[in-house]
């Protein structure tokens, strides 16, 4: 009986004018989107290549005349534009992607180059995500805010009621037929989509980008799955279609207008945190203090005589400022991402943000991809680190006193270029995706069984006189 | 007969649940945010005169007019409450140097940079988003649904005009919606009287007035696009599921897609490019101070004392000395200025780019009148480019007053006051105090002798007197009405000019209107 209902739902829906509307707009992002993420990628990729050659060759000569200023030299990695960011491109452009280091520790993060026009408002890029979180899920709603109280009003529910049809099974069917309608939309602009991506030929569409495609669709599923609950339950609490629709759309606004404009004004007024300037006063303080008690001669510095005995004192102090710097600069880091963290917390209510959260997850990007780079870092720097003190080591002229800021008192041979660790940024795992997205996935399910529960519970209340 | 017809309507309007609906979230959300956004102008109200009392006492302390680098700040707007545009965005500082004209940056806020990637939030926001919603909800069975009750067919019936009922229609309609947005208004006007430290000046209140105007204008447009789509179809659910199609657009598609166009169309030139060039004329400037330098007899500066604006000056100088500094000061300060205006360019050029980008970006978003009223009510609010350029223009004209100043009061940078005050006697008195210090037998005598001189330079220090700035040139910047006003006229114009035009086919397709139910 199930299968009778959701066929005649899905004609009804596949002739209606919402439905052709809705499909010609969804295609025609879905493709303009494309092709200008297309002839902006080739652009972006040379940028980055030019940038990568710079930094190869500023550390090769830097390798090849003194290993001391390889270790002291603070380098900024930034990380290279996603090929899959036509997927999701989880607002990378708005992210802080400069990761300054040295061999002594990671410094902190900017924004980098190829970032935004300060005169530009904000916007979001049209990529898949955008238009399913924000355009079908608006169309969604609208297939579904009318499927109970419309049918009511022209009296064909209580006419379908009469017959042996459990009131489940009818709800179950007309739900069905929304996500399917709207899915159809979605796969129809992504297979387009990834035919403009294949004829440019200019975007390797790897195995890797098919199953992040694949586990994308699913996510699409279950996002339209919850949508177009929302949608059902506000038309079994209206009795009146035009009251269905304004609840389904003030849920609307709700969640993709109100909640993420207002976020940023969440976090700073309920999950504070200190200002940069106070940061930095702080920073500012603490190395005035080691440098007042330091023993006399720790400033005194000599480029001939490496064994000078001041060097020693001036490494101490360097690597105390050094690490004042860090612990103050990490303890703000860590309350910045846990304000973030508590604002994503938040903002889950809205199960665009979910979906948003999940899409990192699944093209590995945003948030995500900058945990993971951050933490390699600090990895990277201790290995880097370990190989210069083995090389400091191997050298009879230098006096192993490590100095974070300069390289007076360690090695000042070159280093074969060969030998140097670089740094390469390892995309996620799929076991860490996965971790990432289960939180996620777990309340995506729960929120899907709760509204339908609730709508199902309500429908079994409804008056359909 | 429209007023008969107008008042009807209205009254039915008024009963209806999406207009209550409409009505308490308006306010609501204006009585939520309001407080918020004008605390925050009160926060940075506050750091803005902290920052003008600071730089104005470090002028009085202004010893040589070479220190003489003051700092001008931008007054943070009031109206930025109801329109925050670049407000936020744009550096709030401009520093007055002889070596650098400055020009608009970016600024970082110091505050999280992840949350960043989220918008920003107005009261504008709210009357663009849900009072157009609001606007869609109460049109779209305007016509249309008057059909599918059947109660057209009996108005029209009669002696009433078709054009008399539209009419009757839309002022209704408008009247409806002036209530919520109204109430919004006079409840955020109220919320700004609790803030006792924010006062609004007799141009603010007018501002106000015209954004109120705005607002009118961009709900009669989103009106009679419902009303439109409410002319054109048969049945109300079509008309609205059309409405809000164009609505999503609007509102969704096209500023994201414009910003988004714009950039992957107009591309920037990399940061990097700029750079290089800047460093480039930095270069070509030290080498021809180099060659100035060759041609000044060497001479030789002892102390230096701490001046205003973190700035030193000599407070000691031998005969020598004092002929370096001057002739140096002749002849590099005009070279200084130069290159400060080749800077300049470089800058200019790069900004350039950077405004063609966001120029196009609106101009394609103009195609929506979200886009349209959100640029009459930066304009009218003071928070658009135009106005920071504007105060930006105001702070070179300040910085070209002050060299003006310096030049002519130091003799085109010849006179000593422009690096030093110290006289011709002073070296001498110096040179005794040092030389005792130098001779000195032991260490408790030495200690007594450098005594002596340390606070020979205290009361040296404590006896030159800060320069009488009396004729100091003042920072002239009064943001007219009329400009903001003139800008805001296109945007205005065209608004106006869609609303009519939506009217207008509304009207056209009423006419054909088959009336009949059924």
């Amino acid at each position: 009986m199930i299968k009778t209902i959701i066929i005649k739902e899905l004609q009804n829906n596949l002739y209606s004018l919402r439905f052709h509307i809705s499909f010609l707009l969804c295609i025609v992002i879905f493709a303009v989107g494309t092709i200008a993420f297309l002839k902006n990628q080739d652009a972006k990729m040379q940028e980055y290549s030019k940038y990568r050659a710079e930094f190869r060759n500023e550390l090769k000569e830097t390798a090849e005349s003194n290993a001391g200023k390889l270790a002291v030299n603070r380098r900024a990695f930034i990380w290279r534009p996603r090929a899959n960011a036509f997927i999701s491109d989880c607002k990378e452009n708005y992210f802080p992607n400069r990761f300054i280091y040295s061999a002594y520790n990671v410094y902190g993060f900017e924004l980098g180059p190829g970032g935004t026009n300060p005169f530009l408002s904000t916007f979001q890029e049209l990529n898949w995500s955008f238009i399913v979180s924000v355009v079908l899920s608006f169309t969604v709603l609208l297939f579904t805010f009318d499927t109970i109280s419309g049918e009511k009003e022209t009296g064909a529910l209580a006419l379908t009621l009469s017959n042996s049809i459990p009131r489940a099974t009818v709800l179950l069917g007309k739900y069905i037929s929304a996500i399917i309608t709207t899915m159809v939309m979605a796969i129809f602009g992504i297979v387009l989509s990834i035919l403009i991506v294949l004829f440019s030929h200019k975007v390797d569409f790897t195995s890797a980008v098919l199953m992040e495609t694949l586990v994308f669709l699913l996510l699409i599923f279950l996002f339209l799955s919850c949508t177009a609950a929302i949608g059902t339950l506000s038309s079994v609490i209206a009795h009146k279609s035009n009251v269905g629709l304004l609840i389904s759309l003030t849920f609307w606004l709700v969640f993709v207008v109100i909640i993420p404009n207002t976020a940023i004004f969440w976090a700073n007024k309920i999950f504070s945190i200190e200002h940069a300037d106070i940061i930095s006063r702080k920073i500012y303080a603490a190395q005035e203090e080691h440098k007042k008690s330091a023993p006399p001669g720790s400033a005194s510095s000599s480029d001939e005589n490496p064994f000078m005995p001041e060097h020693k004192l001036r490494a101490d102090l360097e690597t105390k400022l050094n690490d004042a710097e860090i612990s103050i600069k990490n303890a703000y880091y860590q309350d910045m991402f846990r304000q973030l963290e508590r604002t994503r917390l938040v903002s889950l209510i809205s199960p665009i943000a979910l979906f948003d959260y999940m899409n990192e997850a699944v093209v590995g990007g945003g948030y995500a991809r900058f945990k993971k780079v951050w933490s390699d870092l600090h990895g990277y720097q201790v290995q880097f680190l370990q190989f210069f003190k083995t090389i400091d080591a191997a050298d009879p002229d230098s006096p192993h006193w490590y100095n974070p800021w300069y390289d007076y008192s360690t090695t000042k041979k070159p280093v074969d270029f060969e030998q140097v660790p670089l740094f390469e940024e390892k995309p996620l795992s799929f076991a860490a995706r996965f971790s990432f997205l289960r939180n996620y996935l777990v309340v995506m399910i729960l929120y899907i069984g709760v509204v339908f529960s609730l709508t199902l519970v309500l429908f079994l209340r409804y008056d359909v006189r | 007969m429209v007023w008969k017809i107008a008042k009807k309507e209205f009254l039915l309007n008024l009963m209806t649940f999406k207009f209550a609906v409409g009505t308490i979230v308006c306010v609501v959300l204006t009585v939520v945010f309001m407080p918020v956004l004008v605390s925050d102008y009160q926060e940075r109200l506050k750091q803005y005169n902290d920052a003008v009392a600071a730089n104005e006492a470090e002028l009085r302390k202004v010893k040589v007019y070479k220190n003489i680098t003051p700092t001008i700040y931008r007054c943070p707007n009031v109206l930025s409450v109801f329109s925050e545009g670049l407000e936020k965005r744009l550096g709030y500082s401009a520093k007055i140097e002889l070596d650098n004209v400055p020009e608009l940056s970016a600024v970082s806020t110091g505050l999280n940079p992840y949350l960043s990637i989220y918008p920003i939030l107005d009261v504008s926001l709210v009357f663009k988003i849900v009072m157009s919603v609001l606007a869609l909800l109460v049109a779209y069975d305007i016509i249309a649904g008057e059909r599918e009750r059947g109660t057209l067919k009996l108005v029209l019936s009669g002696t009433v005009a078709r054009y008399q009922v539209l009419a009757g229609k839309f002022l209704a309609g408008m009247v409806t919606l002036v209530i919520p947005l109204t109430m919004a208004f006079i409840v955020g006007m109220l919320i700004f009287e609790f803030f006792p430290l924010v006062d609004l000046a007799g141009s603010d209140w007018v501002r106000i007035g015209l954004m109120y105007l705005a607002s009118l204008i961009f709900l009669s447009a989103m009106y009679n696009v419902g009303l439109l789509f409410s002319c054109l179809v048969k049945r109300s659910p079509i008309s609205l599921v059309l409405g809000l199609f164009v609505w999503v657009v609007c509102v969704i598609v096209i500023p994201n897609g414009s910003g988004y166009l714009a950039r992957k169309i107009q591309s920037l030139e990399p940061e990097e490019k700029l750079e290089s060039e800047l460093k480039l004329v930095a270069e070509n400037r030290d080498r021809e101070l180099k060659e100035i330098n060759k041609k000044i007899p060497p001479g030789w500066s002892s102390s230096d004392a701490g001046g205003a604006f973190n700035r030193t000056y000599y407070l000691i100088l031998d005969k020598r000395g004092l002929e370096y500094w001057k002739k140096s000061s002749v002849l590099k300060e005009p070279v200084r200025i130069k290159y400060a205006d080749k800077f300049l360019e470089v800058k200019q050029k790069h900004l350039r780019n950077l405004f063609k980008q966001k120029y196009l970006a609106n101009n394609f978003s103009r195609t929506s009148p979200i886009s349209l009223f959100e640029n009459i009510m930066s304009a009218l609010a003071g928070t658009d480019l135009a106005r920071a350029q504007y105060f930006m223009d105001r702070v070179r004209m300040h910085r070209r007053n002050v060299v003006e100043y310096v030049r002519s009061k130091t003799a085109d940078f010849s006179s000593l006051s422009y690096f030093t005050r110290c006289k011709e006697g002073d070296w001498e008195e110096h040179n005794k105090t040092l030389e005792a210090a130098m001779g000195a037998a032991n260490e408790a005598e030495r200690k007594r002798v450098l005594d002596a001189f340390l606070k020979w330079r205290d009361k040296k220090i404590a006896e030159t007197a800060a320069l009488n700035l009396q004729d100091f040139p003042q920072f002239i910047y009064q943001p007219s009405l009329a400009r903001s006003f003139s800008r805001a006229i296109p945007d205005l114009a065209l608004l106006t000019f869609v609303s009519f035009l939506f009217f207008v086919l509304s009207f056209v397709a009423f006419m054909r209107y088959d009336v009949r139910s059924g």
